[in-house]
């Protein structure tokens, strides 16, 4: 109920952004040397002269129903594009957190059972640096170093699913990296801090008193505990890594929704802008739903209520 | 002024408020590095008004994409032949400028929303919340580029995109904060002397959360700061000429193959700033609140 | 009696945090079957003295001195033989029944866990043996209960749960840290009696560590009175609560509000003068000094605890730390 509201709620935004702001499309698409007469004309074509509550309920509905309209430049169908372009964008977001968690959750919490030491600190400056790099430099970066001086991975492109499916994940990998560094960054620091809050929590002494080891009593009580915070983190950033995909599908020319909704930007196409950024839109509630849904199968407390 | 201060003490809700008595304030090493860094960074932006190496915009095709040290260019030129350092140091300014502007904006806006949300809980508290849970989610970078796409690209759009989706963090955090603060006796104190919520609010309530505030605004710099470059990178943050360092990554990304020190020192200029206002920030927050630095 | 071997020898316990001492040569024996009260306010070092025995002192402290269990020295042990006697021989019983279960773990397999630390018991055999546990603490539908988790019981139903855990090995020595202070009052005495009849049952002996004088006077035979990182008396009781030697014990009962029918009500409590320095503040000598009526010059002497002749009783002797003791016969303490 929640997820649809929130959608509902989203689509209102993106659509009262793009639609009250300056700039007209029709102006955009023919120039300013058009006539009022072809700007008029085109403006009815596109059905941007209607009231804004038709055009929003006209869009919603289709949307609705899984059509999102024509694009405004090139004419094409938006969704079987959209469709097309998730093919290249999922894979790779997951990937980017997959990549990301294999990474942070071993050294955040290798960081915390050595909290202090020299593993700790020597894990702490390199989220550091980690966090305070920008994902798309480390893309340039591994597109310099890995792929043009040792030619081992694509720098850039995407051959298609369709082709060759090991040359697609191939040219997957150095994104995925360059994604995963930052946010394994950020996640390393949330899962040392959660783990290090737990380990000072009294059911930890409690295991402690049974006869565990500090070691054990982390493992058979601590993670369970720790992953409540963590997995938030891990939803917020499956979102700003679908966001961050925007960017990192333009340092390697993957032909992703990403680099789909900036080329629209260009070419002020606004109903693919704005159809675009609701498919991103949902896939971030749907990550907060399953987030909620995790929840409850990680902490009883929830459960019973 | 008298009269204030007579007015001072009658009143005794406006005792000076202190914070808890910090036992030992520290100033410690991510304190001194990272004023440092950020020291260094304004003194670039500042001295770049009135002096850098060569003319930051100046075209000279002849001299382009030369090496570090060519000819008196530290850090060589770029692909239009103009001087890496000099633009740099020009780029300083534009990441300053809207670093400040965006977290100034979440500020502006958000400690108030919050203060509103602590002091007057009920369904105020309750929508502000929803609201900025449903942008909580919602990547700052995502609603950057909308608003870009809408209003057309350029630097204010993207310090106003880059402070809209900060609101609701700063609106969140003041709410968490505020709401122990007014729970305090000595707010109550307050309230039973007549004063209105908003002046408890300012007078009381604000210079008790401004640790917490400033850590968060140094926190959301950083933020700004790798938003701006990643719009830039895009094309949807500061225009050419004005010197930009997302923006030079964008061009440099060209030449890469060429020139791979070209990628190199924006980013490097944009991950040292992003270094230097964390460590700030921590170093801060180390010294003003020294029990929660113990807890890290 | 006498000559059974003591179940826990501690002698000169310390413990400093940072340069200033937190626990002062801590010294006292308990014996099999013994149930021992140590009282104090808070501040006064008895849940350090319960951390150091247990090994699991907070970091950056540590514990100087001698704690001896079973011809071990418990403090020169490493963290694996120390995990083989924690939850097995000596065993805790903390103060926050609402936060020392672990949220996300059935009460079942919380109680079965130390059983198969312990004893190399199949996972059916931990889990019938920890029903019978959870039925022994009388815990209502202890089947059902098996399968709920913390946040389904009350603080009451959760202490007892943690009393199963501390019960489950036939511990030698069982060490309960405030265990009633965070529960109900009605709830407090029905945990009281529980604790009691249960470590009898188990042949345990029982350090019961509080703030409250009823409890011990209900459930302890013999007690120790701690006050500034010291044990500054000790003995059986009945002894020490009708005639105390030390003027802090006696300001200690003092203090009791008397509510017993048919006794007249006082009107006035007494108090103890001033209130318990921060750590660190203490005065030099004897610690109660800048609280005591009774103090002279030479309270600027450290008084040793020492026994007080002919006060023996069931092996427990009666012993003080005062250079000017109340109503006591013959020792004068002796400057340390």
């Amino acid at each position: 109920m929640i997820f649809i509201a929130s959608l509902v709620l989203a689509s209102m935004a993106v659509f009262w952004v793009l639609a009250v702001l300056p700039g007209d499309p029709a102006q955009r698409i023919l120039g300013t040397q058009a006539t009022p007469e072809s700007i008029a004309k085109l403006q009815h074509e596109l059905g941007i002269d209607r009231p804004l509550t038709t055009q929003y309920l006209d869009w919603v509905s289709g949307a609705a129903s899984g059509d999102l309209g024509t694009s405004y430049v090139t004419r094409d169908e938006i969704t079987p594009q959209i469709r097309q372009r998730l093919k290249v964008t999922v894979p790779l977001a997951l990937a980017g957190i997959t990549l990301a968690a294999a990474v942070a959750i071993p050294a955040g919490v290798f960081a915390a059972s050595r909290h202090r030491q020299v593993g700790d600190t020597a894990v702490s400056i390199l989220s550091q640096l980690g966090i305070s790099i920008p994902a798309f430099w480390a893309g340039l970066l591994l597109t310099t170093y890995v792929a043009v001086k040792w030619g081992q991975l694509p720098a850039g492109g995407f051959p298609g699913w369709g082709k060759s499916v090991p040359d697609s994940i191939r040219s997957l990998i150095l994104p995925a990296v360059s994604l995963a560094v930052v946010q394994g960054a950020i996640l390393t620091r949330y899962v040392r801090s959660a783990v290090l809050a737990i380990m000072r929590e009294d059911f930890i002494r409690t295991a402690r008193a049974k006869g565990l080891t500090r070691r054990a009593a982390l493992w058979r009580h601590g993670l369970r505990n720790a992953a409540i915070p963590v997995v938030t983190i891990l939803g917020l950033q499956l979102a700003a890594l679908l966001a961050g995909t925007v960017v990192i599908e333009n340092v390697f020319v993957l032909p992703g929704l990403g680099r789909m909704l900036v080329q629209a930007i260009g070419n002020r196409d606004l109903l693919l802008v704005q159809s675009t950024t609701l498919v991103i839109t949902a896939a971030i509630l749907a990550v907060n739903l399953v987030v909620d849904l995790a929840y409850n199968l990680i902490d009883p407390r929830l459960r019973t209520r | 002024m008298s009269t204030t201060l007579a007015f001072d003490q009658e009143d005794p809700t406006d005792a000076p408020v202190t914070n808890t008595p910090h036992e030992r304030r520290q100033i410690g090493a991510n304190l001194i590095i990272g004023a440092t860094i950020v020291t260094a960074i304004i003194a670039a932006a500042l001295v770049s008004f009135v002096w850098t190496p060569f003319d930051p915009t100046n075209i000279e095709i002849s001299d382009r994409l030369q090496g570090v040290g060519w000819e008196g260019h530290v850090l060589g030129t770029d692909h239009f032949g103009r001087d890496v350092l000099s633009q740099l140091m020009v780029g300083a300014r534009n990441t300053l400028f809207i670093g400040i502007l965006a977290v100034g904006i979440a500020l502006v806006i958000g400690v108030p929303l919050g203060g509103l949300a602590a002091a007057r809980r009920g369904w105020l508290e309750e929508s502000v919340m929803r609201l900025s849970d449903v942008m909580y989610a919602f990547p700052a970078i995502l609603l950057a580029i909308l608003l870009s796409a809408a209003r057309g690209p350029g630097t204010s759009s993207a310090m106003i995109a880059i402070g809209v989706a900060y609101i609701p963090i700063v609106a969140r955090v003041t709410r968490g904060a505020a709401l122990t603060v007014f729970q305090t006796d000595y707010i109550t104190a307050a309230h039973s002397y007549g004063r209105g919520k908003t002046y408890v609010f300012v007078r009381h309530v604000v210079p008790n959360i401004s640790s917490v505030l400033i850590v968060q605004a140094t926190v959301l710099f950083a933020l700004a700061i790798l938003a701006e470059a990643a719009l830039s990178y895009l094309g949807l943050g500061a225009q050419p000429p004005t010197p930009s360092w997302g923006r030079s990554l964008f061009e440099a990304q060209t030449f890469f193959r060429l020139r791979p020190a070209l990628a190199f020192f924006p980013g490097l200029a944009i991950a040292i700033s992003v270094i230097g206002i964390n460590l700030l920030g921590d170093g801060i927050r180390d010294y003003l609140d020294p029990k929660l630095a113990e807890k890290s | 009696m006498d000559t059974a071997e003591p179940v826990l020898q501690v002698t000169d316990l310390s413990v400093s945090v940072g340069s200033t001492p937190a626990l002062s040569n801590v010294s006292f024996i308990i014996r099999p079957g013994a149930r021992v009260g140590l009282i104090g306010e808070s501040g006064s070092g008895k849940t350090l003295t319960a951390l150091s025995i247990m090994g699991l002192l907070p970091d950056g402290l540590f514990a100087s001195g001698s704690v001896v269990h079973d011809n071990r020295e418990l403090l020169d042990l490493t963290e694996d033989q120390l995990c083989e006697i924690r939850g097995d021989r000596i065993t805790m019983v903390f103060q926050e029944p609402m936060t020392a279960l672990n949220p996300v773990m059935r009460i079942g397999d919380q109680v079965a866990e130390v059983l198969r630390i312990h004893r190399s018991l199949s996972r059916a055999e931990a889990s019938d043996r920890a029903l019978e546990l959870l039925a022994q603490v009388r815990l209502r539908d202890p089947l059902a209960r098996m399968k709920a988790y913390p946040h389904q019981l009350s603080g009451g139903q959760r202490q007892r749960v943690v009393i199963a855990i501390a019960l489950a090995c036939d511990p030698a020595l069982i060490i309960a840290d405030e265990p009633t202070t965070a529960l109900d009052v009605t709830v407090q005495a029905q945990i009281l009696v529980l604790l009691r009849d249960l470590v009898e049952d188990h042949n345990s002996s029982l350090l019961l560590i509080t703030h409250d004088l009823a409890v011990v006077a209900n459930v302890c035979e013999e007690v120790l009175v701690m006050y500034g990182g010291r044990i500054i008396e000790s003995g059986p009781t009945t002894q020490v609560f009708d005639s105390p030697h030390h003027p802090y014990t006696s300001g200690l009962l003092a203090a009791v509000p008397e509510i017993e029918p048919g006794q007249e009500r006082r009107e006035r409590l007494d108090t103890i003068r001033g209130s318990v320095p921060g750590l660190g503040q203490f005065p030099s000598g004897c610690v109660f000094r800048n609280r005591c009526d009774r103090a002279t010059d030479d309270c600027l002497d450290d008084p040793n605890l020492v026994a007080i002749d002919g006060s023996e009783q069931d092996g427990a002797t009666r012993m003080v730390a005062c250079f000017h003791p109340i109503h006591a016969q013959s020792t004068e303490a002796s400057p340390r």
